[in-house]
């Protein structure tokens, strides 16, 4: 084959190799990512609230428990024996 | 005539040979009962001074089991167990050697009246340990108050009616003011009364603030139920 025409049709398939890699790069850019909110995100994320809310307040309402638990040791150590003064 | 005076003679000589040694045989016997009662003085006595120590054996291991004690009330009252034990070990030591019977007597007094164990250093001890862990809930009441207010803003700012929770909060803010009121004066109540200023009732301020600050708590704790119940309610309501 002749140098002279073997170059250009060369330098013409790396033009459209480079094209067609530019072009599927661009594609695969504006695919939308794959962990993409769902449409009905911010309803779910209310829920996630609300449930973190309850379990906030299961906690107080535990904590308050355990200080009424803590009461009836109160009532052990204040309620002492006393002996007889003239024992 | 001559018997007679004989006869006469031989019993007065028996009896003057017999008095000295029945004198001596009852005071002998005397010695051994006042001995008998002077031990038996003693291990009664003894046995009161073991019984206390084995009162301040306990007391010590509970204050030592209490980690809501502070450090300062655990070894103050740890002082005075220290004392009061070492002080009746002495005792007991004059007790046990003790050969008068009138001193033996006020040895035992002092038991009692020197010392107040049963009656001042475990009672008092044990309020002041019963203050403490209620100092420690006030802390942990103010904690839950602090985290339903927490709640309380983030309802009202998604628009939540928040009043009644709102209202039981401040109930239960005001508990807890009443209750640390109570349990923060109980050591200061309790703390320097000794044995020679003890009356009957020395104890009655730290007992009654004891349990204010107790019935205090609870009321709290109610009233902190009854907020996050308000908070439930006022979520559920706009839920729907």
């Amino acid at each position: 084959m002749d140098v002279r025409k073997t170059v250009p049709v060369l330098m013409l398939a790396a033009a459209f190799a480079f094209g067609g890699a530019a072009c599927g790069d661009k594609t695969v850019t504006s695919a939308p990512p794959a962990t993409q909110a769902p449409v009905d995100g911010s309803h779910e994320q209310a829920s996630l609230d609300t449930s973190a809310a309850d379990a906030d307040l299961t906690q107080v309402d535990q904590l308050l428990r355990d200080i009424e638990s803590d009461l009836n040791a109160v009532d052990q150590d204040a309620a002492t024996p006393e002996g007889d003064p003239a024992q | 005539m001559k018997l007679r005076t004989l006869v006469t003679a031989t019993a007065v000589t028996v009896t003057l040979a017999l008095t000295p040694a029945v004198a001596i045989a009852q005071t002998r016997d005397r010695s051994q009962a006042q001995d008998a009662r002077m031990d038996r003085v003693k291990s009664r006595c003894l046995a009161a001074i073991d019984r206390r120590q084995q009162a301040i054996v306990e007391l010590n291991n509970r204050l030592d089991n209490r980690s809501n004690l502070s450090d300062d009330h655990r070894a103050a009252l740890k002082d005075i167990d220290d004392h009061t034990s070492s002080g009746l070990a002495s005792l007991a030591n004059q007790i046990q050697s003790e050969d008068n019977a009138q001193e033996l007597r006020a040895e035992c007094r002092q038991i009692v009246d020197d010392y107040r164990v049963f009656v001042l250093v475990r009672p008092r001890a044990r309020l002041v340990v019963a203050s403490d862990r209620e100092l420690a809930a006030v802390a942990k009441l103010r904690d839950a108050a602090d985290r339903i207010q927490t709640k309380i803003d983030e309802a009202t700012h998604d628009g939540k009616d928040t009043s009644k929770a709102e209202a039981d909060l401040a109930k239960m803010r005001s508990a807890i003011d009443t209750a640390a009121q109570h349990a923060s004066v109980v050591y200061d109540e309790v703390i320097h009364v000794t044995p020679a200023t003890f009356s009957a009732g020395a104890l009655s301020a730290g007992r009654d603030d004891t349990h204010a600050a107790r019935d205090a708590i609870r009321d709290a704790a109610k009233a902190g139920h009854a907020a996050v119940q308000d908070l439930r309610s006022a979520r559920s309501a706009s839920a729907t």
